[in-house]
């Protein structure tokens, strides 16, 4: 899956899921919901906690 | 349904404006007019979903970048009470395309990535440059000398694109324009145009000796 793909599917604009990929941007329980849903996995799966979070 | 009613009293407002502006180009000053056109046309296209909305993201950036020309304005404001100017339409429209503009080149330059940023930035200032010029004079030696900097411009920015450090060139215009300009701070339109210059300039710097 491209991240052209990913960011049509979640209904962002590619630099945001680049951006999220990078760390750079958190976002929200929605998208990271759809995200998952995308995936087919649970949000702790796609996202974790870093040290100092 | 709130929510509902709200953006209908927004989008009406906003069809208000932009049925002002256009009749407003003709009777008053046009590019104030332009200014207006411009400022409430995305939103409203935004909200009819004629252009896509924006994400989170980018919700979150247009806020960033509304903020940095709220403090610009300030800037301003505090910088022509300090140098006492009279208030003409020149300062009016300046009051308002300053941080209009800096919320334009903020947007773009934290949304896209670094290529695309300065692309777009870079080439649209080079090409009004180049319009203004070949627009108020054609394509006459005068026009030629007027389209100078735009051209420069286009330069740097195709070469800042491709090479990092070429972005250190925008330090050379930022020094030019502070040299032509800084000295004529007594006119409210010189203040307009170095800030009109500077800000972008600055900007675009910083994007072109960033790596991402």
């Amino acid at each position: 899956m491209t991240q052209n793909d990913l960011a049509r599917m979640a209904g962002v604009s590619r630099q945001t899921v680049i951006a999220i990929e990078k760390g750079k941007f958190n976002p929200s329980v929605k998208l990271a919901l759809k995200l998952a849903n995308i995936f087919q996995c649970t949000v702790e799966e796609l996202f974790q906690l870093e040290e100092g979070d | 349904v709130i929510r509902l009613i709200l953006k209908t009293v927004i989008l009406i407002f906003d069809v208000f404006v932009i049925i002002l502006s256009i009749s407003l180009i003709r009777t008053a000053g046009s590019w104030y007019s332009l200014l207006l056109l411009g400022l409430f046309l995305f939103p409203s296209l935004r909200m009819l979903r004629v252009i896509p909305g924006f994400d989170e993201r980018e919700k979150a950036i247009d806020n960033l970048s509304s903020n940095i020309s709220l403090g610009i304005s300030f800037v301003l404001a505090i910088f022509y009470i300090g140098m006492k100017y009279n208030l003409t339409i020149d300062g009016a429209i300046s009051f308002i395309l300053v941080p209009f503009v800096a919320k334009a080149v903020f947007f773009s330059g934290f949304t896209l990535e670094r290529r695309q940023s300065i692309s777009i930035i870079g080439r649209s200032m080079g090409l009004i440059l180049v319009g203004f010029a070949l627009l108020s004079h054609g394509f006459s030696t005068v026009g030629l000398i007027e389209m100078l900097p735009g051209i420069v411009i286009l330069i740097c920015t195709e070469l800042s694109v491709r090479y990092r450090l070429f972005g250190l060139s925008y330090l050379f215009l930022i020094g030019i324009a502070t040299w032509v300009y800084f000295p004529n701070f007594e006119r409210i339109t010189s203040v307009l145009v170095y800030s009109l210059f500077v800000i972008p300039f600055s900007f675009l710097l910083v994007r072109s000796l960033k790596k991402t």
